[in-house]
């Protein structure tokens, strides 16, 4: 690390304790908790929703308040599934096992305390790669020309195969549905109108923040009047102390080591995410505890590992996200809307011309940590409450959000409208087992993509050897073939592992 | 092979078919590139397609798996709810945003048998909430409506 980036390091510090960055990640963390530690609700969800909150503010303090909400709503998510066992996000599920044993046990503090203290050095880890790989990675992306983005555009595309949960084929499609969307507007290099219809509010294509909002907001609303409005369990109230012993301390520190390499690596790897990450640290921290019967009965080791896990997701899944452009997760694919509302495209200009504004944001998710800490060890007790809010009222206060967030945009109703079809559009994709992310996914990457092909043709006279010239395309190419066939690799592994 | 399989198949087709059509209103050079990616989704839709008609011969029947897909619907309650978006849409374009938003949360919250007094907090609240982060914070001129707005 050289001197000019450890001085970009110290400014970003220097910037980041500003009355409105710091009373901006307060906001953030409780608004990210509130919103995890509700069952109806996703971090994805709640970033989209917030995403134009941030349109009149500097692009670091916009982009903290978004990490904020990131990591408070990966952490409030413990709090229902300690509590009253449902987890409020998929990436608490493997908090749920032991964290509501330990609540049926009468130690739902401990239990809480656990999971804030652990994910607070699974997000304070995750910052340590996040400031050393993400300038390495950056350098290396300065190298890439045309040919270079539009083979990263169409790995990252690729990418969509791994991020699918059910059908590989149905993932794809989902992409490629994203992809003819996303070529509606003004054609790049010729000037022509594409699947306009007449609606000037299309000519720089299908807006991508209105496309997210309907696609994890409103769908989400759709999601919840489908259904019988569910009860909640009673919370339990709990009366123990919140607060761990040097000794508690020790014991869940390894697996908290080991789950932040773990989340990490996750992160980095477009395509997983929190809620694998957080069942691997599980896992991993019951192999090598000496105390493994412990688990499944209420172990604070088990919550730990989990929770450090889903947290260290947080500062990996940034790296490729703001380096390559590469959204690996939905969250992040939200995150880079709001980097792109900020008129800043991701990649190395991150670390070259706004360099300040990178760092300064990197130094907002550190202290972003500990408020998340202080918040979440202090307020737990009403978090705990505000889990149970019913989804009666959730439902008309989500829709009106939607609405006035997209209309916010760009003052327009053919953006509402906008939304309202994606929202519509990302229900039946979700019942029919289509992937949301990868149509947003393919919204942002598809013009990328779009702009790196037709300029290197253009370039090369129409030659397409001009996509195979350079070392950095093979390797890019490789990365594309590799991680589209990694779901068919990993089936076949599994096979054999079972025939063993 | 499975019924909703099929639909997503036909939509697919018939989505791709709509823009190859639309393409031939474009001059030559803008052609290309939607024609790959029309022709990316017609491939895979197409490869989806393949291994559901050797489903189809294997078993000889289309599962109807609607009701999995939608198990729980409570079509009352969807389709009201859907009406009350739609509402929701007609009221702010001629009354404007707030007036909308009072009539349509009222109304939610009344659907769904929630207390008076959280009515009345959930109103207060999100009123609050939208003026101050949009009106005040954000200065977006939120729709006055196009009765009401002649009168303000």
């Amino acid at each position: 690390m050289d001197a000019n980036t450890l001085g970009l390091m110290a400014s970003g510090f220097l910037h980041v304790f500003s009355p409105m960055n710091l009373g901006m990640m307060v906001l953030g963390v409780t608004i990210g908790i509130v919103i995890g530690c509700m069952p109806g609700l996703s971090a994805a969800m709640g970033v989209a929703l917030l995403l134009p909150l941030t349109f009149g503010m500097a692009p670091e303090t916009g982009l903290i308040m978004l990490g904020a909400i990131y990591c408070g709503a990966i952490f409030g998510g413990s709090i229902s599934a300690i509590l009253i066992h449902t987890p409020g996000t998929p990436a608490s599920a493997a908090t749920a096992i032991d964290g509501y044993q330990l609540t049926l046990k009468g130690k739902a503090g401990k239990a809480l305390g656990t999971a804030c203290t652990a994910s607070f050095f699974g997000g304070l880890f995750s910052c340590i790669s996040l400031y050393f790989f993400a300038p390495a990675l950056a350098q290396l992306a300065m190298k890439f020309g045309s040919p270079e983005y539009f083979w990263l555009a169409l790995f990252g595309l690729t990418i969509i195969a791994g991020v699918t949960s059910g059908s590989m084929v149905k993932g794809l499609m989902s992409g490629a549905f994203g992809l003819v969307l996303s070529t509606i507007g003004m054609d790049p290099m010729e000037g022509v109108e594409r699947y306009m219809f007449g609606v000037d509010a299309l000519y720089n294509g299908i807006n991508v923040t209105c496309a997210m909002i309907g696609l994890f907001s409103m769908s989400q609303v759709f999601i919840l009047i489908e259904k019988a409005i569910k009860e909640r369990g009673n919370v339990i109230d709990f009366e123990d102390s919140v607060f761990l012993k040097a000794k508690e301390l020790a014991q869940i520190f390894p697996h908290v080591i080991r789950s932040w390499i773990i989340g990490n690596i996750i992160g980095i790897l477009p395509g997983a995410g929190a809620s694998i990450a957080c069942f691997l640290g599980y896992d991993t921290a019951k192999k090598f505890s000496p105390r493994k019967d412990e688990f499944g009965k209420g172990s604070i080791e088990g919550v730990a590992a989990s929770e450090a896990a889903n947290n260290a997701v947080t500062g990996g899944s940034l790296i490729p996200t703001l380096t390559l452009g590469i959204p690996g997760e939905s969250v992040t694919a939200v995150l880079m809307g709001g980097l792109i509302i900020q008129g800043l495209q991701p990649g190395p200009e991150l670390f070259t011309k706004y360099a300040p504004m990178t760092y300064t944001f990197f130094a907002g998710f550190v202290v972003t940590q500990f408020f998340m800490l202080l918040i979440g060890l202090g307020g737990c007790r009403l978090f705990a409450h505000i889990s149970r809010l019913s989804d009666a009222i959730l439902i008309p206060c989500v829709f009106v959000l939607c609405v006035v967030g997209s209309f916010a945009i760009n003052n327009s109703f053919v953006e509402v409208g906008i939304m309202f079809l994606f929202g519509f559009f990302g229900y039946l994709m979700r019942k029919l087992d289509l992937n949301t992310a990868a149509v947003v996914l393919a919204l942002i990457l598809g013009p990328i993509g779009e702009r790196g092909l037709r300029r290197s043709l253009s370039l090369s006279g129409g030659d397409v050897s001009i996509l195979f010239s350079t070392p950095i395309c093979w390797v890019l190419i490789a990365m594309c073939v590799l991680s589209s066939f990694s779901p068919l690799l990993m089936k076949v592994l599994k096979k054999k592992e079972k025939v063993q | 092979m499975k019924r909703t399989d099929l639909c997503i198949c036909v939509f697919m087709y018939l989505f791709s078919a709509f823009f190859l059509f639309e393409t031939q209103k474009f001059p030559e050079g803008a052609r290309h590139y939607p024609h790959f990616v029309i022709g990316l989704l017609v491939l895979l839709t197409t490869v989806r397609m393949t291994d559901m008609v050797k489903v189809y011969f294997e078993e000889k029947r289309v599962e109807n798996d609607v009701h999995v897909a939608f198990k729980g619907f409570l079509p009352g309650q969807f389709w009201t709810m859907f009406a009350a978006f739609l509402g929701f849409f007609a009221l702010m374009y001629f009354f404007g945003f707030y007036v909308a938003s009072v009539i349509y949360i009222l109304f939610c919250l009344q659907y769904f048998r929630i207390p008076k007094k959280y009515m009345a907090l959930v109103l207060l609240v999100m009123l609050v909430l939208t003026y101050f982060t949009f009106s005040w914070f954000l200065n977006v001129p939120l729709p006055k409506g196009e009765i009401l707005g002649e009168f303000l």
